[in-house]
């Protein structure tokens, strides 16, 4: 994933760009908007460009970004045929080579329901870094794993706070097979990409080597997909948001996976007000809860719950 | 054996003016797979190119995997120069004129279209292109290569006469 920003832009751009995927580790975000120049965040911090292609924190050298520039480079990134990434521009994001995810905005073109056909003059681009940490979910593993045995895990996080990351890296973890538990099948359903980073229906992160990936498929589809086609002993579903998701979740359970699943809140009382659903349904669903916090970085686990009811704080 | 080879010089001739055509109507091939790809597949044109190669006979099958790759290595080149690149040199090898080429090459420079039926057009445009020149030249080269066996089978009589 060395300097795959870089592959982002045409040739005629790449010298401009150079340094800046020279230090891709500390990228987080690059804003592209039309007219305006280049916004950096490095290490968390704002940075412009100057013309020669270096940071700088005031924006005085920075050349502005022209819509002929963003047409190009998006035209690039979508290999000189947008009309594959129809979808994905639709939902406002493509994700490219190197799991990066390329947001896009500009003018929505409706259609007569009020839904949205296509964007058009996109003049706003926002390449999120993709950033994948390996050996995040090493400190949960003695938690997930019960006598050898994949506990069914959920893993509620504000946003922010790193549940894609840690369960990304759960699934790699567990699909490669680790000191507390054997390799399994994982089926993943990577609605947003975010997961797998799949580009052209490969997996641009590293999520084991037992794992299927579904990209770009609504949940509760793609669940039952992928349990009748891969028979996967693991089900792994990022950011849980609708009964129906939560119903497929169900059934994969009732099929022997084990489930691995994220959601949006602050703690497990929050996400049970969210859904409407007693504390007896995700006892049922789930083995064991894991809350994650900001307060030692990405990935703090802020409190661990099982469904029994036994109370574990831990904090990491 | 005078007439024999005016006679073979004249069928030569008639092969020639063949060639054209049936390089044309290759190239048409070509963009006709291209324009399933994109139509049934939804995939990108570089996508495209690596499907299709299996499809193809040499050289072109070389070149579509070629072409294929070398974007997938994603050194910045856009489509366009990639496809142009990869095809001067093979086109070259065919009896087609500049105008044949220009046809089958226009449609990579009319890429980056949003909807997909805009892209297809615009191969089917360079389709049709190559069409109308084959059957144009269908037309003429009946009447040409008749002339070319007849001429050459003359010219060997007349040689023969010539020399007696």
């Amino acid at each position: 994933m060395e300097n795959s920003i870089l592959q982002l832009f045409p040739m005629q751009y790449r010298p401009f760009w150079q340094r800046a995927a020279d230090m891709q580790e500390h990228i987080q975000e690059i804003r592209l908007r039309a007219g305006q120049p280049a916004v950096l965040y490095r290490d968390g911090r704002e940075f412009f460009l100057t013309g020669r292609g270096e940071f700088a924190e005031s924006r005085a050298d920075s050349p502005v970004v022209t819509e002929r520039e963003l047409e190009g480079i998006l035209e690039h990134i979508c290999h000189y045929s947008p009309y594959a990434f129809e979808e994905e521009i639709r939902r406002g994001f493509v994700t490219v080579a190197g799991g990066h995810r390329v947001g896009v905005a500009g003018q929505a073109v409706l259609e007569a329901d009020g839904s949205v056909r296509t964007l058009k003059n996109i003049s706003f681009l926002n390449i999120r870094v993709a950033h994948q940490r390996k050996g995040a979910a090493e400190g949960v593993l003695p938690l997930v794993y019960r006598r050898g045995v994949l506990q069914n895990t959920l893993i509620i996080s504000p946003p922010g706070c790193g549940k894609t990351t840690l369960l990304r890296d759960l699934i790699r973890l567990v699909s490669d097979g680790n000191v507390w538990g054997r390799g399994m099948n994982v089926g993943v359903v990577d609605e947003r990409s975010e997961l797998a980073g799949s580009f052209l229906g490969r997996p641009q992160n590293d999520v084991g080597m037992r794992t299927d990936v579904l990209d770009g498929c609504p949940k509760e589809t793609g669940m039952l997909m992928l349990l009748r086609s891969m028979s996967p002993q693991v089900i792994a579903v990022d950011e849980l948001g609708s009964d129906g998701e939560l119903g497929a979740l169900g059934q994969a359970a009732a099929c022997g996976c084990r489930i691995l699943a994220t959601v949006h809140g602050e703690d497990r009382r929050d996400v049970e007000r969210r859904f409407g659903l007693k504390t007896e349904f995700w006892d049922r669903m789930f083995d064991l809860f894991i809350v994650l916090g900001r307060e030692k970085g990405c990935c703090t686990v802020r409190r661990t719950e099982e469904s029994r009811g036994g109370l574990r704080d831990k904090g990491e | 054996m005078i007439f024999g080879g005016c006679l073979g010089l004249g069928i030569w001739y008639r092969f020639q003016l063949s060639g054209r055509i049936r390089a044309l109507r290759a190239l048409r091939g070509i963009l006709e797979l291209l324009a399933g790809e994109v139509r049934y597949g939804r995939a990108t044109l570089p996508e495209c190119c690596s499907h299709i190669a299996r499809y193809l006979s040499a050289p072109f099958s070389e070149a579509f995997t070629e072409i294929g790759s070398r974007m997938e290595e994603n050194t910045g080149i856009s489509f366009g120069e990639a496809f142009r690149e990869g095809m001067n040199g093979i086109l070259e090898e065919f009896p087609l004129k500049e105008t044949d080429c220009e046809n089958f090459l226009r449609f990579t420079s009319q890429t980056g279209f949003a909807d997909g039926k805009m892209q297809l057009q615009s191969i089917e445009h360079s389709v049709e292109l190559l069409q109308a020149t084959e059957e144009g030249l269908e037309r003429e080269n009946a009447e040409k290569c008749r002339m070319a066996v007849g001429l050459g089978a003359m010219g060997g009589l007349l040689l023969i006469l010539v020399l007696w």
